[in-house]
């Protein structure tokens, strides 16, 4: 099972308004999940730390971010701080 | 000859003795917590020990509100207990509030409108009472959240609390003040807003596929939405049906779900949001009882004296709201 599928199997069980499983892809923003806000984002920080033992800060779960870019957070976790520094230069 | 009405005799809450603030919540990142304050107000909260279920926290509130009037339980001709999260699936956690009470000539009844359930409960003693029903009749609300949410669930857990409150009616006469007016309304399409799907007839637990399926959960942004919108509109309808200015309201005593909630409900109305009780930052949201805790409060506290004009507004799961006005 690669990062995606096991993230996705996690997702699916966490946030239970997801109804359609197919509609979820690695392109889906984080924006576009049933009821996703900024109390669901703490949830997946929770999940990814849990699952990936990955600290992914929650500036990074915004809205227009997808589970793609999550998931080259998490097989790359030291380009975190590249992409916080890139968050905080452009705010 | 003057038209029976309901009174309100005595009130009385209870909240458990152990406080857990926002930075005893270990289970969630650091950088999250500063959020609770932040988004809905809360501080701390009570939660109760392990021995303590829902029946015997709404004791606690209920002897506390009849010793105050020195009201004998046996007095007591009805226990109505508001709660949606009962001891047990059945029978009501009412019956064993009223073997407690030790009020064994007082029927006992559960109502669950989660958490405009005070509101509810209000309007049904109310009915009861003017009807001839009952003479004295305990409303109870208690909850005990913290056994029926997910610990590890961000968006439900930090902002919740457990505790109960009471009040004592009675039948008066016109002159006395009492419950004036109650607008009850519910809306079953948004029942899956808040809920808790399994346990039940829909998804009995050994039909469950997810552990999550067990516990609390609300749509947060759509619960903000619909009580912005739907607060103001009944407290108006509530006002305008008894012909009272909101200008003669002394205290709005809202269900504390959130502080940013009341505070854009009074700037809806334009009535200083200091007329609105709060107590969410000390105990949270403590669901259906966070009406009968802060009206106990506010009259302890002197915010509320008697002849004084107040409103009670809850809004909930159902979805369901309701609002009483009386004459404390």
């Amino acid at each position: 099972m690669d990062l995606w599928d096991k993230l996705k199997a996690v997702l699916l069980e966490e946030f239970l308004e997801i109804e359609d499983a197919a509609a979820v892809t690695e392109k889906t923003k984080l924006g576009e999940i049933p009821n996703w806000d900024s109390m669901a984002a703490v949830n997946l920080q929770i999940l990814i730390n849990e699952l990936f033992q990955v600290d992914l800060p929650l500036d990074l779960l915004q809205d227009e971010a997808t589970f793609e870019e999550l998931i080259g957070f998490i097989h790359e976790p030291e380009t975190i701080a590249d992409a916080m520094r890139r968050l905080n230069g452009r705010s | 000859m003057n038209q029976r009405m309901t009174i309100v005799l005595s009130t009385g809450s209870y909240l458990p003795e152990k406080r857990i603030g926002n930075d005893d919540l270990t289970q969630f990142p650091r950088e999250a917590i500063p959020l609770i304050a932040e988004k809905t107000g809360v501080r701390n909260r009570r939660v109760a020990a392990e021995d303590e279920c829902t029946s015997d926290l709404a004791v606690r509130a209920a002897r506390k509100c009849l010793e105050k009037e020195g009201i004998d339980p046996v007095q007591v001709e009805g226990i109505i207990l508001a709660t949606s999260s009962p001891d047990r699936m059945q029978p009501a956690t009412a019956t064993r509030v009223q073997h407690l009470l030790g009020a064994g000539k007082a029927f006992a009844l559960d109502i669950n409108s989660v958490c405009s359930g005070s509101t509810f409960g209000i309007a049904l003693a109310d009915g009861l009472i003017r009807s001839g029903q009952a003479d004295r009749i305990l409303l109870i609300a208690a909850e005990v959240y913290s056994r029926i949410l997910n610990p590890k669930d961000y968006t439900t857990f930090p902002f919740f609390g457990d505790g109960a409150g009471a009040v004592l009616l009675a039948a008066g006469t016109r002159g006395q003040g009492g419950i004036l007016r109650s607008r009850l309304r519910t809306d079953g399409a948004g029942s899956d807003m808040i809920c808790v799907p399994a346990g039940g007839t829909q998804l009995p637990f050994g039909r469950m596929t997810n552990p999550r399926s067990a516990f609390f959960r609300m749509r947060g942004a759509d619960v903000f939405s619909f009580a912005v919108e739907k607060v103001p509109e009944i407290i108006r309808q509530l006002l305008a049906d008894a012909g009272v200015a909101i200008s003669a309201i002394r205290c709005f005593v809202c269900h504390q779900a959130n502080a940013n909630i009341i505070y854009r409900i009074a700037e809806i109305l334009d009535v200083p949001a200091d007329r609105f009780f709060m107590n969410i930052s000390d105990y949270g949201n403590t669901a259906g009882a966070s009406v009968l805790i802060a009206l106990d409060e506010a009259l302890a506290a002197g915010i509320i004296r008697r002849g004084d004009l107040v409103v009670t507004v809850a809004f909930g799961g159902g979805l369901s709201w309701g609002a009483n006005l009386i004459q404390i």
